[in-house]
Formats: C-alpha cells, sequence, structure tokens
C-alpha cells in the first residue's frame, strides 16, 4: 500500500511501502450475558462479548449498539475492549414475551465496517400472569382483581407464559399460597387421604378448607436458556383470593331422647321378642333379620347453617364396651376407636342435615345384668355444590365436631331366664360438651376425622 | 322430653320376610346391585380378611341399606364363604357366650344412589388355614320384589376369591 507520495515539490521523488495486518473484518458477538432480560425490570447489566469491537480511542469509534424489541430499551452503552462491551437493559411491564434483535455496528468509515446482530437473540422473560376460569387475576391488567371462591370448590389456575421463545424453557415453578389447602381428597371406610397442592408445577389445582380473607396466591418461575443457563426468578405474579365458607354460623346441634328402655326387638324367625338395651326406644326386627327398626332414636345431630350444597357426617367411636354378668361372673367388649359402620354416616333420607343414633345391645337371658359405655364423636363435613365451572369435583370440607356419650345399665327380673328386665338406669347421655368448630390445626389431617377402618370388637 | 316418633316404611313384617327368605330364589330384576371387592384397608396379619361391598340401587325408587350389627360386620348381609374343596368355612367361636352387637343404623338410598360398606370377614370366618376361599354375599331384595311364590328374593353379588398365604418363617425373612 502506498502511504505517502511526493511529488516534484518535494524536489525528489519516493515511495514507501507499509503493510497492514487487518485482523478484524466485521465485529462478532459470542455471547451475551444474561441471555434472558425480565419484563418489568430497569437496569438489567448486560455484557456483549465478542471481538473486532471499536472503543472510543479507536479511530471511528466507538461500536454501536442496539436492541430492537416492543418494549426494550438500551441505554448507556460501554465498549470497554475489542472484545467486550457493557450496557443497560430496560424492559417495560407489559412487553410481550419474544426475542430481541440486538446488533453491535461498526461504522463504515473505520475501515472495518460491517455489523453483526447476536444469535442466539436474547429473550424477554414475561412477568407471569396467573388465570383463573379464563380471565387474569394477576397484575395491573387483571380482568377479575379479587375473586370469590368456596371452600371446596376447585380452584384451577393456570398460568403464562407456558412456553417461551429463543430455545428457552420454564424450567421451574413456584407457587406460595396462603390458607390451608389439598390438591386432593379421597373417603372411604379406610380412612380419609388428602393430598398436598402442588407448587411447583406450572398449573396448579386445589381446594381451601376454610374460610380466610384475604388469601393471597403467588407465582414465580426460572427460565433456562439454550446453554443450560438457569434464570431465576421471575417477577412474581400475585392474586388475591375470598374463600368463603358454607355459612359463618355453622354448627352441630344435639337433641337427645333423655330416656334409655328395653326394646323388644322382633326375631323373625322365631317371631319373639328379644330384649335390648336401646338407648331412645326403637322396635322393630332384630339385627339378623331385614327391615327397618322404627321409634325414637337416643340423639338425633342436626347440621345447621349451610344454604346450599350437602352435609356429611362422619362418626368415630371415642371408646365403647358392653359387659355381661352372670352368676359365672363379668366379661366385656370393647371396641377401641375407630370409624363407627361406614363412611359417610347416614342421615334421614328426608332430612339430610340430620344424623340420628340410638345404641343397642342385646340382653342374654341367662345374664344378671348388662351394661353399655358408648362415647362417640360426630364429623360434621360440608361440600359444596355448585362447580362454578370447574372441571374437577368438589371435595367436602371440615366443619366441626360434637362428642356425645350413651351410658346405662339394666339388671333382669327374677327369676332370672325369663328376660324381664328393670328399666334402664341412664347414667350418662347426650352431648359431653360444646359443639367444636373444626381448626386446620386439629390433627395431621387438617380437622378431617381420622380413623383408618371400621372400629372392631375384641371380646373375651 | 321431646316426644317424636319417627315410622320408617315397612312394606311387610319382618318376620315374614325372613321366613320366606328361606325358600326364596335370587332375583331376576333385583331393586339394587352388589358389588364385592377387595378393601383397601391395609392388614397386617395374613388372616385378617376385609372385603368391600357396594350396594346400589338400580330400581326407580327409594331401598334400604340398613346397617345392624357392629364388630365391622353388617349383619343383614348374609355371608357365604367356602375353602377350595368347597367346603363352608368354619366359623368363628368366642370362649364366652357374648352376643354378638347389635347397634341398628337406619339408611335409605335414592334411585341411582350407591352405599359402601367395609366389612371384616376374619369376625365372622376363620382364615387360619392357607388356601383360597370363595366369597359370595346376598342381601334380602326389595320387600315389595318377590318371586313367583310371592316370596322376596335374594339379591347376589359377585364371587371373589381371597388368598390366604401361611405366615412368613425366619427363613423367609429379609436379612
Amino acid at each position: 500500500m502506498t502511504v505517502g507520495n511526493c511529488n516534484d515539490e518535494c524536489g525528489y521523488s519516493t515511495s514507501t511501502t507499509v503493510q497492514i495486518v487487518r485482523t478484524c473484518t466485521a465485529p462478532t458477538i459470542s455471547s451475551i450475558t444474561p441471555l434472558g432480560w425480565w419484563a418489568g425490570q430497569n437496569n438489567q447489566a448486560i455484557t456483549i462479548n465478542g471481538s473486532c469491537f471499536l472503543t472510543p480511542s479507536d479511530k471511528d469509534g466507538p461500536s454501536r449498539v442496539t436492541a430492537t424489541a416492543e418494549g426494550v430499551t438500551l441505554s448507556d452503552p460501554s465498549v470497554v475492549s475489542s472484545t467486550q462491551i457493557t450496557a443497560t437493559v430496560k424492559v417495560t411491564k407489559k412487553a410481550p414475551v419474544e426475542t430481541v434483535t440486538l446488533t453491535v455496528t461498526n461504522p463504515a468509515r473505520s475501515g472495518v465496517p460491517g455489523s453483526v446482530t447476536a444469535s442466539p437473540a436474547p429473550v424477554v422473560l414475561p412477568i407471569p400472569v396467573i388465570k383463573w376460569k379464563d380471565k387474569t387475576i394477576s397484575g395491573d391488567d387483571a380482568q377479575n382483581k379479587n375473586p370469590s371462591v368456596i371452600v371446596g370448590q376447585p380452584v384451577e389456575l393456570t398460568t403464562t407464559p407456558a412456553t417461551l421463545p429463543g430455545g428457552f424453557t420454564v424450567s421451574k415453578s413456584t407457587w406460595d399460597i396462603d390458607g390451608t389447602t389439598i390438591k386432593k381428597y379421597d373417603g372411604g371406610d379406610s380412612g380419609i387421604t388428602l393430598e398436598e397442592t402442588d407448587i411447583d408445577t406450572q398449573n396448579t389445582t386445589f381446594y381451601w378448607l376454610y374460610p380466610d380473607d384475604p388469601l393471597n396466591v403467588t407465582y414465580e418461575y426460572c427460565a433456562t436458556d439454550p446453554n443450560g443457563n438457569q434464570f431465576c426468578t421471575s417477577p412474581q405474579a400475585k392474586a388475591t383470593f375470598n374463600a368463603k365458607g358454607p355459612d359463618s354460623s355453622n354448627a352441630l346441634s344435639t337433641w337427645d331422647s333423655d330416656e334409655a328402655t328395653i326394646e323388644h326387638l322382633t326375631d323373625c324367625t322365631t317371631n319373639t321378642k328379644s330384649p335390648y338395651l336401646g338407648y331412645g326406644d326403637l322396635s322393630g326386627p332384630t339385627p339378623d333379620c331385614p327391615g327397618p327398626q322404627s321409634g325414637t332414636p337416643g340423639i338425633e345431630l342436626t347440621a345447621s347453617g349451610a344454604s346450599g350444597g350437602k352435609y356429611l357426617f362422619v362418626q368415630l367411636i371415642d371408646s365403647d364396651s358392653r359387659t355381661y354378668t352372670s352368676s359365672a361372673g363379668s366379661y366385656t367388649c370393647t371396641r377401641s376407636p375407630n370409624l363407627d359402620k361406614q363412611y359417610p354416616y347416614p342421615p334421614y333420607q328426608d332430612k339430610p342435615n340430620v344424623a340420628p343414633d340410638g345404641p343397642q345391645m342385646p340382653l342374654p337371658s341367662p345374664d344378671l345384668s348388662g351394661k353399655r359405655d358408648f362415647l362417640a364423636t360426630m364429623y360434621l363435613l360440608w361440600q359444596p355444590g355448585k362447580l362454578n365451572g370447574a372441571t374437577n369435583p368438589s371435595i367436602p370440607v371440615p366443619i366441626g365436631h360434637q362428642q356425645w356419650q350413651f351410658k346405662a345399665t339394666t339388671d333382669q327380673k327374677q327369676p332370672i331366664g325369663k328376660e324381664k328386665w328393670e328399666k334402664p338406669a341412664l347414667i350418662d347421655h347426650g352431648d359431653t360438651g360444646e359443639y367444636v368448630p373444626s381448626q386446620a390445626n386439629d390433627n395431621e389431617l387438617y380437622g378431617y376425622p381420622v380413623f383408618t377402618a371400621p372400629a372392631t370388637e375384641v371380646c373375651p | 322430653m321431646r316426644n317424636i316418633k319417627r315410622f320408617f316404611k315397612m312394606a311387610i313384617p319382618a318376620a315374614v320376610v325372613f321366613t320366606a327368605l328361606c325358600a326364596s330364589a335370587q332375583s331376576t330384576n333385583p331393586a339394587f346391585t352388589l358389588q364385592l371387592g377387595n378393601s383397601k384397608i391395609k392388614v397386617q396379619a395374613s388372616n385378617v380378611v376385609w372385603i368391600e361391598i357396594v350396594q346400589t340401587n338400580v330400581s326407580n325408587h327409594r331401598i334400604s341399606c340398613t346397617y345392624t350389627g357392629g364388630n365391622a360386620v353388617n349383619r343383614q348381609y348374609r355371608y357365604e364363604v367356602t375353602d377350595e374343596d368347597g367346603n363352608p368355612a368354619e366359623k368363628v367361636m368366642q370362649s364366652t357366650h357374648v352376643p354378638p352387637p347389635g347397634d341398628y343404623m337406619q339408611c335409605e338410598l335414592d334411585p341411582g344412589e350407591s352405599n359402601t360398606n367395609t366389612i371384616c370377614l376374619s369376625n365372622v370366618f376363620k382364615f387360619d388355614r392357607p388356601g383360597k376361599y370363595t366369597v359370595r354375599v346376598w342381601r334380602p331384595d326389595d320387600p315389595d320384589t318377590k318371586d313367583s311364590d310371592g316370596n322376596p328374593t335374594k339379591v347376589y353379588s359377585n364371587t371373589i376369591t381371597i388368598t390366604i398365604v401361611p405366615p412368613a418363617t425366619e427363613a423367609d425373612a429379609p436379612k
């Protein structure tokens, strides 16, 4: 290359040739850190690594940096060296999920003209959004800012973004949900089982068990770029619910017959009457015979307060013994705490808010006396009827419980064997105390009744 | 005391019902179905047997699902258990004469509804010998459903097989 060329004005003529080693033909970008830019955050520092960047001290420098995407502003670019540029980016809250066109350009006059666009491209990682029933319930643009739900009703929440561009993936999701919630309820004679709410999935479905207001729900996520770098965590999406119960005045009241009687039940094989010590006063067939009994039960437990949905009763045996005394001595059969007969305990079909009971025990003719000592707790659950557009079923939630007892004894009149029994002495009966509203910290099942099987009896 | 009297529907006297049952046939158009299955209850001992009975009202009227008894045995059902040779399984006998519990729990099912009872069958039959036992249950059909002789018919469940395995010996125990 000829860099100097004197002409006749010099009086002499000479020429010098200088060899310039051109190391750069155009800028390159090898990496951008970070590659994911959070929406809604200002002053996010980024570093662009590459080559052939022109610093301010270079002729025609510095290199120019641009970022093109909706809601994205790049500022304060600084070419630190020919291999590194720093800058800050600001991404507005409403920036959509998108890739960013980031370009480094060297001025054409510099002798190393050209530009380069980053690949892979930076990605705008949007503020997450929580949706319920296809409506946005988080953020400034929430369509439903304070949604109301009912305990026991499925709360099916979805979120965006579900996918990300540029090879990014949503690699971790985190929910934080106020109140007592479960993912799944299953009840049967073998007990009630609950599943914990999923708090690490992109979408979640759960049930609130107890009413409360406000109940905050937040969601955030992490994203992973194509190179395996994880970006945690996103700005939070936040929604505030109001979980309502069936009614604030839900309660379980007891009506007590206040009597123990000798009930004469009919043996359908012999058509004879057999004596039973009973709470209340029932008549009808003996237990081996088909057909219902009629009369007055010993106790009725009545649920009140709910304007819809349905009640479920579950009765647990706390303790139960029946003792017979004959001339040979006394023998006692006992039941350990567990489920009374079946789950759920059936109420009257025509009064689904009333559950009756009237423990009975047969009185064998050779025995001198019989005694029953029965202690049980009736649990009240409530299941909402309205699904409110949800696809999952509603579940029963704990409402409260009431303990009650029946303790009575009777002696056979002389002569023994004629099956004439004295009017029973009613020792204890009815509720043992106040109705107790359920609490989430009642037990390991958030206040649900705890049992494993129908109660069985041990006899000598 | 509140003097109330509750009267449940009772179409015909119970004595007539059960006497007739002894000679009655299986219901051909029953008011309900019985589905027998294994219980979800976890059993520690090998000879403790739980079964599950699901009664479903397939009629167009309300039916009884009454529970009587106790000790995890609903005596409204009859239990038929035979061993591998077809012999009836041996019943459990208590060492002293104690009558079985006789508690009553009223229960009714509207059309389409189901009710589940979990029964501790080993409280009725001995399952202390290894082998296969065949189990079936039945319950008197709706009192309004009668055979050609006017007797209430029986509704049978499906049959299931329960296998009792020998207790693990020390040699079988994991080292």
